[in-house]
């Protein structure tokens, strides 16, 4: 088995974990918080949630940089330069940032949740869409306007219960 | 490119990735408090122990191959600056980081394990962890930018 099939491997669980796991999470959370209480039976399986998650994010984080070596070691470097390549390492920074934000609260729960959830499925979309010809400020461009939207119905989801006495 | 070479090139990219995900542990357990004291010390020693593999094995890579083979491809490439500018950053964050995460790790430890980190303390831990991460992480991407460079 050659190292870039064992990569590709790595790659796919990796992120099969980490979408899989940041999905979860979510659904997870809305469900946990519609009584506004996390309890007791609640918790393990948000904790499980994130655990995949993060274990998919070290996964695609290792294999990531393995094809990088990969790509330097066997004489394809330009492959570095691809507008799609340098956008996913900015939403792996995204994602690790979002999660302290959420950690120590100083981003809204709405916010943080949107950013998560497109930023994995742009990671997907990008990894999976090997044909993209889109300059990098165009696919941020539409990124940007994805997690506007998806805050925006998060957002909207929160209020009527927010509103509830 | 020897074997022996190209095993130190892939062990200074490991290394400095665990090194930085190490110090992202500390930061995050700083942030929730520092209560996993056991988990804030193993994290920044690991942390250190890989920036320094990292260290070492970027410096031969650095002196032995880099100098010779690859800056004269890079500088007579299509993307120079890969050299002039990401190369002569990395070079002087390179030679800074270990003894910033040497302090951090430092620090940590000499606090007794049932002892409680005062928040000051921990706050300013906390702000070193998170500049080492984010050198680290610039450090990634300028090192994938010199990587491209060479054609």
């Amino acid at each position: 088995m050659s190292w870039s099939v064992i990569l590709s491997i790595l790659h796919i669980v990796g992120t099969v974990l980490g979408v899989g796991g940041a999905t979860m999470a979510e659904l997870l959370f809305r469900q946990a918080r519609r009584d506004q209480v996390i309890d007791p039976s609640e918790a393990p399986m948000l904790r499980i949630s994130y655990a995949v998650m993060r274990f998919g994010m070290a996964l695609l984080v290792v294999s990531g940089f393995g094809f990088f070596l990969l790509a330097r070691l066997s004489g394809h470097s330009e492959w570095l330069y691809e507008p799609r390549i340098w956008v996913k390492l900015i939403l792996t920074g995204i994602i690790l940032g979002n999660a302290l934000l959420l950690q120590v609260r100083k981003i809204p729960l709405w916010l943080g949740a949107a950013v998560s959830i497109v930023s994995w499925y742009s990671a997907l979309i990008l990894g999976a869409w090997r044909g993209l010809e889109w300059s990098f400020w165009m696919i941020v461009t539409v990124y940007l306007l994805v997690v506007i939207m998806v805050a925006a119905i998060f957002r909207q989801s929160e209020e009527p219960r927010m509103k509830q006495p | 490119m020897t074997s022996a070479l190209t095993i130190y090139l892939v062990i200074h990219v490991l290394a400095g990735l665990a090194g930085t995900a190490g110090f992202y542990g500390a930061w995050f357990n700083l942030l929730r408090g520092a209560k996993n004291f056991r988990a804030l010390r193993a994290e920044s020693m690991t942390g250190l122990i890989m920036i320094l593999v990292s260290w070492v094995t970027g410096a031969v890579y650095y002196v032995t191959y880099y100098g010779a083979t690859v800056k004269p491809l890079i500088k007579a490439g299509p993307y120079p600056w890969a050299h002039a500018f990401l190369m002569e950053w990395k070079e002087h964050v390179f030679l800074f980081l270990p003894f910033l995460a040497a302090v951090v790790t430092i620090a940590i430890w000499r606090v007794s394990p049932g002892d409680q980190l005062p928040d000051g303390t921990r706050r300013w831990l906390g702000w070193l962890c998170g500049l080492i991460v984010f050198l680290g992480a610039a450090m990634a991407l300028a090192g994938t930018g010199i990587s491209g460079a060479v054609r």
